[in-house]
């Protein structure tokens, strides 16, 4: 019986040298770290929708769509983890991992990234080449370089078009197989 | 985290309140490294995802000092709490031999004396370059459990400080690059509970083909009809918790369409429909079995050579 009040006093010891501790979370905002890693936000004035992140995302949430001349890119996050594989794949840093934490919603559409972009067709068959985006990205990375090539012509073409115009050799002109 | 929900389990919530108190820095610790509280996103095949912070060590020691000095005094306070040790002595009791048999793992096998334990067993990660003791208790309940437990915090913050003093320096991914497809491996890894068997089989384009996951949950909960038994209905809720059980760790089935990849989970109404189908026309072709061979001792089943059981005997 003794040695049960020492116990019972040590555990009202340990309740008093702990004092409060609850924060004042709801009526205040909780501070997050700096490393914390929030829902993704998706900078669409960035991105070109080269896929890069939906082949990088382990869960597979991230998908392309082609329709009508649009290529969609579509975030599903509702089983996202945060693991910041799509924001590292990212070769133009279009994706950031905000603090954003408390994502709870009834509306699965809150949680849900949608992005358009126009599709850039060949003008010889009318076959994808990718997004004008994309196309546009290429196009400025070449000015900027110190090569001066007459790329320009290729821009609008897709790579059997492409190879048909630069190999004049009928036996080379193969065709590419997407 | 299993010593606050088990007190809550029994009425006793002032434990369960500072035994998660302490546990707090824990969770702020591992979103300042890894950038979140639970789910971490670090592992890859090959390595990491990301190095830790520069600053680690200095962030890491004052905490894990801190929980080791209020888990101590703690420890300290339950020990002598005789209403504690009335209601867990004595109470959901795996005996060595149950234990065996039903292959229960981790601190539920621990606490019924059966010494097993992957990271001493089958060495993984950096387990073989540091010391620990294997923390086996006797008593067989639930008393026994908790023990186990408190003593692994104990040596997992011994385990902290010989891994922070042997880091080495390097990369943080292996470099790789085609990795063969259609090739199987397996790993047995100690997490909290037990041991989580991985097998993983490699694909093309360098993704795994197919991953399935068992935690040790699945093997525990396979206990409880046992440690129920002759027990009393109000000591059922920390028996099934003192096996610390993790339900979602366990539901993972989902069928997949080969053809048309549709996902369906069955809903335990469909599952039950199957069971019972599935029994009572195992037990009608049983009954026809017998009847044609003209046996009249209904009672004895004939033995059934049913291929579907074989891989599940363990």
């Amino acid at each position: 019986m003794f040695k049960h009040t020492i116990s019972e006093l040590k555990e009202a010891l340990v309740c008093l040298k702990a004092g409060q501790v609850t924060l004042p979370y709801p009526f205040e905002p909780s501070i997050v770290e700096d490393t914390f890693r929030g829902r993704p936000v998706l900078n669409t004035r960035k991105c070109m929708c080269c896929g890069a992140c939906a082949n990088a995302c382990p869960a597979r949430l991230i998908t392309l769509t082609d329709s009508d001349g649009i290529r969609a890119l579509h975030f599903e996050l509702g089983r996202c983890t945060y693991c910041g594989n799509c924001r590292d794949a990212c070769p133009q840093e279009a994706i950031e991992m905000s603090t954003q934490f408390e994502t709870a919603t009834a509306n699965p559409d809150d949680i849900v990234i949608h992005a358009e972009f126009y599709l850039q067709t060949c003008r010889e068959c009318g076959a994808v080449v990718g997004t004008q985006r994309e196309v546009d990205v290429v196009r400025e990375k070449l000015s900027n370089s110190p090569v001066r090539t007459n790329y320009a012509d290729y821009f609008d073409l897709c790579i059997t078009c492409r190879r048909k115009q630069a190999i004049h050799t009928p036996s080379l002109t193969l065709e590419v197989v997407p | 985290m299993w010593v606050g929900l088990a007190c809550h389990f029994i009425g006793f919530d002032t434990l369960f309140m500072q035994s998660w108190r302490i546990r707090e820095p824990v969770m702020w610790l591992t979103e300042y490294l890894t950038g979140n509280r639970k789910t971490y996103g670090m592992n890859k095949v090959g390595g990491v995802a990301r190095d830790l912070p520069s600053d680690y060590e200095e962030r890491i020691l004052p905490v894990i000092g801190t929980i080791e000095t209020e888990t101590l005094g703690v420890v300290d306070a339950i020990l002598g709490d005789s209403s504690l040790q009335a209601r867990l002595a004595g109470t959901g009791i795996i005996t060595p031999e149950d234990a065996r048999a039903f292959c229960v793992l981790g601190p539920t096998a621990r606490g019924s004396g059966v010494d097993i334990d992957a990271r001493r067993d089958h060495p993984f990660a950096a387990y073989d370059e540091v010391e620990f003791e294997v923390c086996v208790e006797q008593g067989c309940d639930i008393w026994a459990r908790t023990l186990v437990r408190i003593r692994e915090t104990i040596e997992s913050i011994k385990i902290l400080r010989q891994l922070l003093d042997k880091m080495p320096d390097g990369p943080v991914m292996a470099e790789f690059d085609e990795i063969p497809p259609y090739r199987v491996g397996i790993s047995s890894v100690e997490a909290p509970r037990g041991e989580v068997h991985h097998y993983a089989m490699t694909g093309p384009d360098n993704r795994p083909y197919r991953w399935r996951v068992r935690a040790p949950s699945y093997n525990n909960l396979q206990v409880i009809p046992s440690m129920l038994r002759g027990q009393r209905i109000a000591d059922a809720p920390i028996s099934v918790g003192s096996l610390d059980p993790c339900f979602s760790c366990t539901e993972r089935m989902a069928v997949i369409d080969q053809d048309s990849g549709a996902v369906k989970v069955y809903k335990q109404e469909e599952l039950l429909e199957m069971f019972n189908r599935d029994v009572i026309a195992r037990e009608r072709s049983d009954r026809s079995n017998l009847l044609d061979q003209g046996d009249c001792f209904v009672g004895l089943r004939p033995p059934r050579n049913d291929s579907r059981r074989g891989g599940d005997d363990v």
